[in-house]
């Protein structure tokens, strides 16, 4: 285990140097660790965080971090190499206990489960349909059954996110024996008070209002017009998607609200469209209004007046 | 951007060398092309089950632990396996994960299609080729597959101006080739450009 002390000593020096030419006061000390060494340990882990975090508080002040290269040359404390790029086939072999080896990928099986305390103070656990087991490592994730029940891959070690909405998220860390593992979430604390406070809505954003008429002024009813935006496709044919505007109250008795609207919305990015061009279709009325209309920053309102074709 | 799994077989800190690299970790993939018959790391190859899952902004969070050293000495990951550059497109995302300031390297035997390598060398900052032998009928002897898009990505390597950032390993495959066959291989190699050479004696790991 020579080699592991001798990589603990080099790695000490980088971080001496770190400290050193950032200003930090960093006091080395003799490594007491006991048992096969493989370079690091636990203080010497606590250290490299240690240093970061006082890094990271000189940036946030405005100081300058000297970082970059600066112990380039800390690697020739390692013992003298023949000339030449000599490059160890040992530090390519994955040797069992020099390197911690890959463990076994297992399929934890588990429920999930609410902790509902009742009034009389007893605590039922119902299955958590639909609770979501995220694996962080992998970017995949289950969703329980019917039942709770659920199956994901994991290694030891790995952190998993449950979750499901209006319960408090738990982090857990796959260990030995958890199989069959019961995973209970409690109600989320929604803080209410005895004195509830009704609060007026907030006025909406990014709402279209249209306000349709006929040729006598009259305004057309929602129900006797159909709305679609449309487009030309990449094979250079029109394509087209009906939005369906709502009565929000007598202010905005026709509205489409941009930001909630499927069609509106840009297919490639899920984000809404910066501009829109809408065909209103009219009962009795044989030509459409076709008209090109903007994301509204606040609200917007455009006004569409049909008339029939002259005989 | 590509945000698929990859197998890893292992992942090794603190590795130290006296070549410039600085601090690095060695990153395993699982799976390649070849199947030498002295391969260090035969956990790596089809039948291996001892591997995780990894996508690259997990594997980024857990190799960033060290990220420290990896600005402090010029370090950072070294990609190899198995055959690292049989996913270009997980080495290109860490690459847009990690930022410019920490090194990637790559140990490939190379025999992956160009276009892989193409999409790899604006990425990465210095190549370690195994070349096993330069010798076509030498190399199927020993890896059971042909050396062509070997030569070829050489040649595209050599095209793209990138000779000086490639250490190309020459070994001495007892029982396969012969010193006269290691300098063959490096008289071919020096024509296309490259200078820096490690010549050195494969362990004989029979499995």
């Amino acid at each position: 285990m020579a080699r592991g002390k001798q990589t603990c000593k080099i790695l000490k020096e980088i971080r001496r140097q770190i400290a050193e030419a950032n200003d930090i006061e960093y006091v080395t000390s003799e490594c007491r660790y006991k048992g096969d060494c493989l370079g690091t340990c636990p203080k010497c882990e606590a250290e490299v965080r240690y240093l970061e975090q006082q890094l990271r508080s000189r940036q946030r002040m405005g100081k300058a971090v000297i970082l970059a290269g600066i112990s380039a040359g800390a690697l020739t404390l390692l013992s003298p190499m023949t000339s030449g790029a000599q490059l160890s086939d040992e530090s390519k072999v994955f040797m069992k206990g020099a390197i911690p080896a890959m463990t076994d990928t297992i399929k934890l099986k588990g429920t999930v489960l609410s902790a509902d305390t009742l009034p009389d103070g007893t605590v039922v656990k119902e299955p958590l349909i639909g609770a979501t087991i995220f694996n962080q490592r992998i970017g995949l994730g289950a969703t329980a059954d019917l039942d709770g029940k659920f199956g994901l891959p994991v290694c030891i070690g790995d952190t998993l996110e449950v979750k499901y909405v209006g319960f408090e998220s738990k982090i857990i860390v796959v260990t030995e024996d958890m199989n069959n593992v019961e995973i209970t979430l409690d109600p989320a604390v929604m803080g209410l008070t005895d004195d509830v406070v009704v609060v007026e809505n907030k006025k909406q954003e990014h709402y279209l209002d249209l306000n349709v008429f006929d040729e006598n002024g009259n305004r057309i009813d929602l129900d006797s017009f159909d709305v679609e935006r449309i487009w030309i496709d990449e094979n250079g044919e029109e394509d087209s998607y009906y939005i369906y505007p709502d009565y929000y109250g007598d202010k905005h008795p026709c509205s489409i609200p941009w930001d909630y609207c499927i069609g509106l919305k840009d297919d490639d990015t899920g984000k809404p469209l910066k501009e829109a061009t809408l065909r209103i279709t009219a009962e009795s009325y044989d030509d459409p209004v076709i008209i090109k209309v903007k994301y509204p920053k606040r609200n917007a309102r455009k006004t569409i007046k049909f008339k029939h074709k002259k005989k | 951007m590509e945000n698929s799994l990859v197998r890893i077989i292992g992942i090794a800190r603190h590795r130290l060398s006296t070549d410039g690299d600085g601090v690095t970790t060695l990153v395993a993939f699982h799976g390649c092309p070849l199947r030498c018959r002295y391969c260090l790391n035969p956990q790596s190859l089809g039948d291996g089950d001892r591997f995780r899952e990894y996508i690259s902004e997990s594997l980024y969070r857990e190799v960033r632990i060290d990220e420290l050293y990896f600005l402090a000495t010029n370090g950072g990951v070294t990609f190899g396996g198995g055959e690292p550059c049989l996913r270009p497109g997980f080495i290109r995302c860490f690459r847009e994960l990690c930022g410019d300031g920490w090194q990637i390297n790559l140990e490939t035997s190379l025999n992956v299609p160009a276009d892989n390598i193409a999409s790899l060398l604006p990425v990465v900052n210095t190549l370690i080729i195994d070349i096993k032998d330069m010798n076509p009928e030498i190399y199927r002897t020993y890896t059971g597959q042909d050396n062509s898009l070997v030569l070829s990505n050489l040649r595209l390597i050599a095209d793209s101006g990138r000779q000086n950032d490639c250490v190309i390993r020459i070994p001495l495959i007892p029982e396969f080739n012969t010193d006269a066959d290691r300098e063959a291989s490096r008289v071919a190699l020096e024509a296309l450009g490259f200078t820096r050479f490690d010549l050195f004696t494969y362990q004989i790991r029979k499995h």
